[in-house]
């Protein structure tokens, strides 16, 4: 019944007005917890897992967001019905994939999710639209303000607060910005500011598709898996910059030790204003250098997206990113507006299966489905 | 062969001096061995016994400490699992490889220390000590479970519950 209302209700961000859009698509922001007196998620038993799930239950149903009904448990259930959640970000896909009692509490309005015993003992995790970085963390520490009051964290007085990851000890806040830069890439100029980044302590990464190297196998087909986009604690799943798809990368900060909230946060929004502004202006110069081939690559896609009866994954989001660059170019035919947020995301596999019914050649059924997606925008 | 030196009794050692930078060598009795030694004209290139130092430790000593070192004794979890996937098992891990996981720390994270968000605990020893109790208390219940005692291990049990209630519901500043 719940899983049915976050299906039939879109997340609140889908709809929001996106500061930095269309380069920024969605900010992501994540803070590790650990709870005093129990060991970490990696050796506990299943009994010390279950009277953690309890006493973070009981604590987390005091806020007015959740009730106990609303809690999901991971344990024993087939994660095909749960992928779509991964999918949104609003559950790391190492929750998905983990082993013994386990869940998530998720807002109504899917802001923000609240993972138990996953990698960590407690995982914060809220969404937003665009590249709101300050927003992200403001409802993080005011979420971990009020959990504080009623649950006693695991700190150290030299390293903070502490975690299973030794990648996460510290403020234990990892941020990461979704970008779409087909310009910085078709330009080559990416390179450098992937060196840049790195000096300053943040990543640039390209966006792949499937799951986590090393993660656990789900008891569901591999090929479902490979057709969203998914994320362990911290960050998203990435890859080089050529493997990336759709001209899709990620922003985020490396290191939670030796710097402030504040600091890791000024500058991931500063970063991410440069390279929305590089972006606009390689879009520009890819505009007058070679107008008539981006004229090529983007008519070309509408002629797929209107027309084709089967996409798979792949493809419909290099279709995807190329509406999208023509679309801010205004290089699209008038059919094609502005390409809506949920696009991106329901083209996934996890978010399609979740909606089809009967038996039959799932692979052939979500092709068709995922291509009648694209030919509702031509209808708007 | 006879001793080159004392020409008596029979030579079982080749004697190697380097004086004024020529090599010279000789085949010298044990006795005659041990004299030059003390004597020596020259750099030595080669002795009857090699010089070892004397460890500090007994071999005994350094395996007891490595298999102490290498295991959490708390959560089991060993310093190679640490080492190759940056996640440690419990509290006490921070504690029983400090320098270890400042090693790892330096590497993933460029080292330093927190400073960020701090939760101002006004009982911040009692909770360190507590956190303590509570993990030798886990270490002891499968030391009991291990040797069969499960009388011993339910009694601990119930303690462990009793003390993680406690510790997980110190409320901040209240204490």
């Amino acid at each position: 019944m719940i899983m049915k209302t976050w299906v039939d209700n879109k997340p609140i961000w889908w709809k929001e007005e996106a500061e930095g859009a269309p380069v920024a698509i969605f900010t992501v922001g994540t803070l590790c917890r650990n709870v005093a007196g129990f060991f970490f998620p990696v050796r506990m038993g299943e009994e010390e897992k279950e009277r953690l799930e309890i006493l973070l239950k009981e604590a987390l149903t005091q806020f007015d967001e959740f009730s106990v009904d609303e809690y999901v448990s991971f344990a024993g259930v087939s994660p095909r019905e749960h992928l779509f959640l991964s999918e949104r970000f609003l559950v790391s896909y190492d929750l998905l994939s983990g082993i013994g009692r386990r869940g998530v509490f998720i807002s109504r309005d899917q802001r923000f999710s609240l993972m138990i015993n996953g990698g960590e003992h407690l995982v914060l995790r809220s969404v937003f639209a665009g590249a709101q970085v300050e927003k992200v963390w403001e409802l993080l520490n005011q979420i971990d303000d009020r959990i504080s009051k009623s649950i006693d964290y695991m700190t150290d007085s030299r390293l903070g607060f502490l975690t299973s990851d030794l990648n996460l000890v510290g403020t234990g806040l990892k941020l990461f910005v979704i970008l779409h830069l087909p310009g910085l890439a078709r330009t080559g100029s990416i390179m450098l500011w992937e060196e840049k980044l790195k000096s300053l302590g943040f990543y640039l990464n390209g966006i792949k598709t499937g799951p986590p190297v090393d993660a656990r196998p789900l008891s569901i087909p591999k090929h479902l898996v490979e057709q969203g986009f998914h994320s362990t604690i911290g960050t998203p799943v990435t890859v080089g910059f050529i493997e990336t798809v759709g001209s899709l990368f990620a922003i985020g900060n490396k290191y939670t030790l030796g710097f402030s909230e504040a600091e890791i946060v000024f500058s991931l929004s500063h970063m991410v204003s440069e390279i929305t502004k590089a972006e606009n202006d390689a879009r520009q110069k890819l505009l007058s250098s070679s107008r008539l081939t981006l004229e090529d690559i983007v008519g070309r896609a509408e002629g797929v997206a209107y027309g084709a009866k089967f996409l798979e994954f792949a493809e419909a989001i290099e279709l995807w990113s190329a509406l999208q660059l023509g679309s801010s170019l205004n290089l699209t035919s008038k059919n094609i507006p502005s390409l809506p947020l949920p696009l991106l995301f329901e083209l996934q596999g996890g978010h399609i299966i979740i909606n089809l019914t009967g038996n039959g050649n799932n692979t052939v059924k979500m092709s068709l489905a995922r291509a009648s997606k694209f030919k509702e925008i031509f209808k708007n | 062969m006879i001793c080159q030196k004392c020409k008596k009794k029979l030579a079982t050692v080749r004697y190697a001096e380097v004086i004024d930078g020529h090599v010279t060598e000789i085949h010298l009795c044990p006795d005659c061995l041990i004299e030059v030694q003390n004597n020596p004209k020259g750099f030595k290139l080669s002795s009857e016994e090699p010089q070892v130092k004397e460890p500090k430790e007994t071999i005994e000593d350094i395996s007891k400490k490595a298999k102490v070192k290498s295991i959490c004794s708390v959560c089991g979890t060993q310093l190679n699992y640490i080492q190759e996937k940056n996640k440690v098992g419990c509290f006490t891990c921070y504690k029983n490889f400090g320098p270890e996981i400042e090693s790892i720390l330096e590497v993933i994270q460029g080292g330093g220390t927190h400073i960020g968000k701090k939760l101002n605990y006004s009982n911040d020893e009692e909770r360190v000590r507590a956190q303590f109790l509570l993990d030798t208390k886990k270490a002891l219940i499968r030391q009991a479970i291990k040797a069969e005692d499960y009388e011993f291990a339910a009694k601990l049990r119930d303690e462990i519950i009793d003390l993680e209630k406690t510790i997980s519901s110190w409320k901040m500043g209240k204490n």
